[in-house]
C-alpha cells in the first residue's frame, strides 16, 4: 500500500507541476459556475422549481472530455521518458504500478469534484432542498471518474502517443455513451438491451435523483477493475519480449 | 539468431517470402473493402442478386484465400525461438481476460435480480411506498404489466416517467413483469388484450401470466398511471371479492346516485367501482327492514331528518355486532337526537352549531380542514399520506367522548385548528373555541395494532359528507381519505389507499446581491485564483 500511495503522490504532484492542471481546473471550475448559473437562472422561470440534475449531467459530459487529457500521460510519458523499465525493475508489481497511477489520476478527478462543492454550498444556505440528489450526483459524478479514469488508463498503456491514447479514450468512453441509445428503446431487442447495459448512461438516473442502488455501485466497480486488469495484463505483456 | 537457424532443424535454411506472404496485409484490407463494398451495394438494393454484390463477395473471397495462404507461408519463415512462447504466455492471457470478463458479466448479472435501493431523498420519491411493497409480496403467481401506448408526434415514444414506474415494480417483485405493446403496430395483440375503451393514452393491462389455470380471473386495466392505481390494480387480480357499500335513504340523505352537480358522488362511485365495491341504496324505512348481510359497509351521507325508533334499533343492532359503519353528519339547525346517540354509541358527540376558522380559509372560514400530522397515529392517516389535507366544505364539531362508551377505542383522526370556533345557528347561542374534531375512527374489539386480528365492529363519524361529494372529492387528499377510511372500515389493509408521495419542490430564494455575488464567485473568481497560482507554479518553474 505504501508503494501505491508514494506512486499516486508522485502522480498527483506531477500534475500540479504543470500549469497544464491550473488550466484544466480553471476551466472545469469556469463551466461549473456557468452550469450553476443557468440552473439559478431556471429557478427564476416557472414553475420557479431548482433542480441540479442539469448541473450534475452536464459535469458528467465535461468529466467525459476531460478524462482523456488527465490521463493520457500516465504510462504514455513514463514510457517516452524511459522511466517505465526503471519502473518494471524495481521491485513494484504491475498491479501496484497500475493502482498508483489509478489512484493518482482519480484524486485528480476528487479534486476538481471537491472544488465545486460551493455550488451545493450556497443552495442549501440560501435553498430550501432536498440534499439527497446532491449526495446521489457527487457519487455519480467519483464513480464515472474512476471509470473513465480506468479506461483512460488502459487506453494509455496500449500505444506510445499521448494523442492516440487521448483520441482512443475519449473515442471508446463515446462509445460506450452511444451504446445505450438502441437500448433505450422501448421495443428493444433482448441483445441490445443486454448490450446497452455495458454503458454507464444506464447506471447514472438513479443516482442523480438520489436513490444508490447496489447493481449500479457494482457496474461501475466492476468496470474499473476489468480495465484496471486490463492495464495490468498490458503492462505485463512488455515482459513477452 | 543466425546459429539457431543452422542448428535447428525445424527451420529451413533459406527464408525468402513469397508474394503472398509479403502482401498478405494488402489481401486482408482488399477483402475489408470488398465487404463493405458488398454491404453497400446490398443496401443500395436490398437484393442479393446483384452483381455488384455478386462481384464484391467473389473478389473478396479471394483476397480472404489469399490472405490466408500468405499468413500461412509466413508462418515458414525463420521465427525467433521465443515466439512459440510468446504464443502461449497471449493466448493465457487472452483466456483469462475473457474469463475474467465473464466473471465480472455473471456477477453484474445476480446484481441485477438481487439488489438493494437506498433512498436518499427525504421523502422517499424514488422509492415504492411501503404499502406497495407489502402487496408485492403477496403477489404468488407471476403477473404481466402490458405498457399499452400509441405513439404520436408529440409523444413518439414511452413516457420515462411511466417506464421508471414500471422499472420499479419489475424490481421491486420477481413476480412481475412488463411488456410494452405498440397499439399502433400491433393491433392484433391489443385485440387479444381483451382491452375496454383505449384511447389512445396510455394505459396498463395487469393479468396472470398463466391464464390457463386463472380463466376467471379478469384482466386489470390502470388507465391513471400512477403507483396508488397499479397497486390498487395488482391487488385486485389476487383479491377477486367483490364487496357491497350500502348507503342509507330516507332521511335526506345524499347519496351516489345524485344528479345534482352540489351534491354528486360520481367520482367516489367510478374510484369504489374500480375497487371492487358495488353501490346500493338501502332503506330501513319498511317495516322489518334489515341490513343486508352482504353489506361490506354501511354509509349515511348528512342526514337532514332523523331515524325512526326501529331505524334507530336496527343501526345500534348493527353496530352492536360486526357493524362497518360510515356516519357523515352535517351541521343543521334541526335537532336530531337519534342520530346524535348513535354518534354517542360510537364514541363521538356531535355538538350544535358549525365550524369556522378565520386563519384557515380567510374568505371561506367555513371551509376547514384537517392535516395529517403523524400517519402512523392509524392506518386511515397512513393511507391519507404525511402533512395531507383534507378539506370539510362546512364541519359539524365533534369531540370525542370522555370517558369511552364501554369497549369502544375512539382515535381522532383529524381535528380544526386551535383558532377555529363553533357559530351558534341562532345568535343568543353559545359559541365553544377549538380546536374540534373533523373526522373520528371508533372500533370494538381489538386494538388497531398491524397484522391483528379485523377488530369486530369498526365506524367512521365525519363532520359533513360534502368532503367525498364532487364538489370536494378531488381536493386535497379527500379521495384518498375517502377510499382509506371505507377501506379500513371493511378490513381491506390492504387497500387502504396507497397515497401518492408529496411532489418535490426545492427552490432557492436569493436576493439580486446574492445572486450576483455567487455568479462572481463561480464565473471568475474561483477559475481567476486557480489561474493564477497556475501562472506563479509555471513563472517558479521556468
Amino acid at each position: 500500500m505504501n508503494k501505491i500511495g508514494l506512486i499516486a503522490w508522485r502522480e498527483l504532484r506531477g500534475y500540479f507541476s504543470t500549469w497544464l492542471a491550473y488550466a484544466l481546473l480553471a476551466g472545469w471550475l469556469l463551466l461549473a459556475g456557468t452550469f450553476f448559473y443557468f440552473a439559478l437562472m431556471q429557478a427564476s422561470q416557472p414553475p420557479f422549481n431548482f433542480s441540479l440534475q442539469g448541473f450534475f449531467s452536464n459535469l458528467l459530459v465535461m468529466l467525459l472530455f476531460i478524462t482523456p487529457i488527465i490521463t493520457m500521460r500516465l504510462i504514455v510519458e513514463e514510457r517516452n521518458q524511459s522511466t517505465l523499465e526503471l519502473l518494471h525493475t524495481s521491485p513494484i508489481s504491475e498491479w501496484q504500478i497500475a493502482l498508483g497511477k489509478f489512484v493518482g489520476a482519480w484524486s485528480f478527478v476528487s479534486l476538481m469534484l471537491l472544488l465545486t462543492t460551493h455550488v451545493p454550498f450556497f443552495t442549501t444556505r440560501y435553498g430550501s432542498f432536498d440534499s439527497g440528489p446532491i449526495w446521489g450526483g457527487y457519487l455519480l459524478l467519483l464513480c464515472a471518474g474512476a471509470v473513465f479514469v480506468a479506461f483512460g488508463l488502459f487506453c494509455s498503456t496500449i500505444t506510445a502517443s499521448q494523442v492516440v491514447a487521448g483520441f482512443l479514450t475519449f473515442g471508446g468512453l463515446i462509445f460506450s455513451w452511444l451504446l445505450a441509445i438502441p437500448g433505450q428503446q422501448p421495443d428493444a431487442s433482448d441483445l441490445m438491451s443486454f448490450l446497452s447495459q455495458f454503458s454507464v448512461l444506464m447506471h447514472f438516473d438513479l443516482l442523480l435523483k438520489g436513490a444508490v442502488d447496489t447493481k449500479d455501485l457494482i457496474y461501475f466497480f466492476t468496470v474499473t477493475l476489468f480495465f484496471l486488469y486490463l492495464t495490468v495484463r498490458s503492462l505485463e505483456s512488455r515482459k513477452w519480449n | 539468431m543466425a546459429e539457431n537457424f543452422e542448428t535447428n532443424s525445424e527451420y529451413p535454411k533459406s527464408a525468402t517470402p513469397s508474394v503472398l506472404a509479403q502482401n498478405a496485409g494488402a489481401f486482408l484490407a482488399m477483402a475489408v473493402l470488398c465487404t463493405v463494398g458488398g454491404l453497400m451495394a446490398y443496401g443500395s438494393t436490398m437484393k442479393v442478386a446483384n452483381p455488384w454484390v455478386i462481384g464484391c463477395l467473389i473478389v473478396g473471397f479471394i483476397s480472404l484465400a489469399a490472405w490466408f495462404v500468405g499468413r500461412a507461408q509466413q508462418a515458414r519463415l525463420p521465427r525467433d525461438q521465443y515466439a512459440k512462447q510468446r504464443t502461449l504466455i497471449g493466448t493465457n492471457a487472452l483466456f483469462s481476460t475473457v474469463l475474467f470478463f465473464a466473471l465480472l458479466v455473471g456477477i453484474n448479472y445476480v446484481a441485477t435480480r438481487r439488489h438493494k435501493t437506498f433512498d436518499l431523498t427525504n421523502n422517499k420519491i424514488n422509492s415504492l411506498s411501503e404499502q406497495t411493497t407489502n402487496a408485492l409480496t403477496t403477489l404468488k403467481n407471476p403477473v404481466q404489466l402490458t405498457y399499452v401506448y400509441a405513439p404520436t408526434y408529440e409523444v413518439p415514444r414511452v413516457s420515462e416517467a411511466d417506464k421508471t414506474l414500471l422499472d420499479k415494480y419489475k424490481l421491486a417483485s420477481d413476480n412481475v413483469r412488463v411488456k410494452y405493446l405498440n397499439a399502433v403496430a400491433e393491433p392484433s395483440t391489443l385485440r387479444d388484450l381483451s382491452v375496454v375503451g383505449f384511447t389512445g393514452q396510455p394505459m396498463i393491462v395487469i393479468e396472470p401470466i398463466e391464464k390457463t389455470k386463472s380463466k376467471n380471473i379478469p384482466h386489470q386495466q390502470v388507465d391513471t398511471i400512477d403507483e396508488s392505481n397499479l397497486t390498487t390494480a395488482l391487488m385486485k387480480l389476487g383479491k377477486q371479492e367483490s364487496r357491497t357499500l350500502y348507503y342509507l335513504t330516507g332521511h335526506g340523505e345524499l347519496g351516489f346516485d345524485s344528479s345534482s352537480p352540489t351534491t354528486s358522488f360520481a367520482n367516489a362511485r367510478s374510484r369504489f367501482s374500480g375497487q371492487n365495491y358495488t353501490i346500493k341504496p338501502l332503506s330501513l324505512a319498511k317495516p322489518g327492514a334489515k341490513i343486508p348481510s352482504d353489506a361490506s359497509v354501511l354509509a349515511v351521507l348528512g342526514p337532514t331528518s332523523d331515524l325512526t325508533p326501529t331505524e334507530a334499533a336496527t343501526l345500534q343492532k348493527y353496530i352492536a355486532g360486526k357493524g362497518r359503519l360510515l356516519l357523515a353528519l352535517r351541521p343543521i339547525e334541526i335537532a336530531l337526537p337519534r342520530w346524535k346517540s348513535l354518534a354517542r354509541s360510537l364514541g363521538a358527540d356531535a355538538l350544535s352549531g358549525f365550524v369556522i376558522d378565520q386563519e384557515q380559509f380567510i374568505n371561506q372560514p367555513q371551509n376547514v380542514f384537517g392535516q395529517v400530522i403523524d400517519p402512523t397515529k392509524h392506518p386511515v392517516l397512513g393511507g391519507v399520506g404525511e402533512n395531507s389535507r383534507v378539506i370539510f366544505p362546512g364541519a359539524e364539531p365533534l369531540k370525542v367522548v370522555k370517558p369511552s362508551p364501554q369497549g369502544i377505542t375512539a382515535t381522532t383522526l383529524f381535528e380544526s385548528s386551535p383558532s377555529s370556533q363553533s357559530v351558534p345557528f341562532r345568535n343568543g347561542g353559545s359559541s365553544e373555541s377549538g380546536p374540534f374534531a373533523l373526522a373520528i375512527a371508533s372500533e370494538r374489539g381489538n386494538a388497531t395494532t398491524p397484522g391483528a386480528p379485523s377488530s369486530a365492529m369498526r365506524a367512521v363519524v365525519v363532520c359533513n359528507p360534502n368532503f367525498g361529494s364532487d364538489v370536494a372529492f378531488s381536493a386535497a387528499a379527500n379521495a384518498n381519505f375517502f377510499l382509506a377510511a371505507v377501506n379500513w372500515l371493511v378490513g381491506n389493509d390492504l387497500l387502504v389507499s396507497v397515497p401518492p408521495k408529496p411532489p418535490v419542490t426545492n427552490t432557492i430564494d436569493i436576493t439580486p446581491a446574492v445572486l450576483r455575488f455567487i455568479t462572481m464567485f463561480s464565473l471568475f473568481a474561483m477559475p481567476i485564483v486557480t489561474l493564477f497560482i497556475g501562472g506563479m507554479v509555471w513563472w517558479k518553474r521556468r
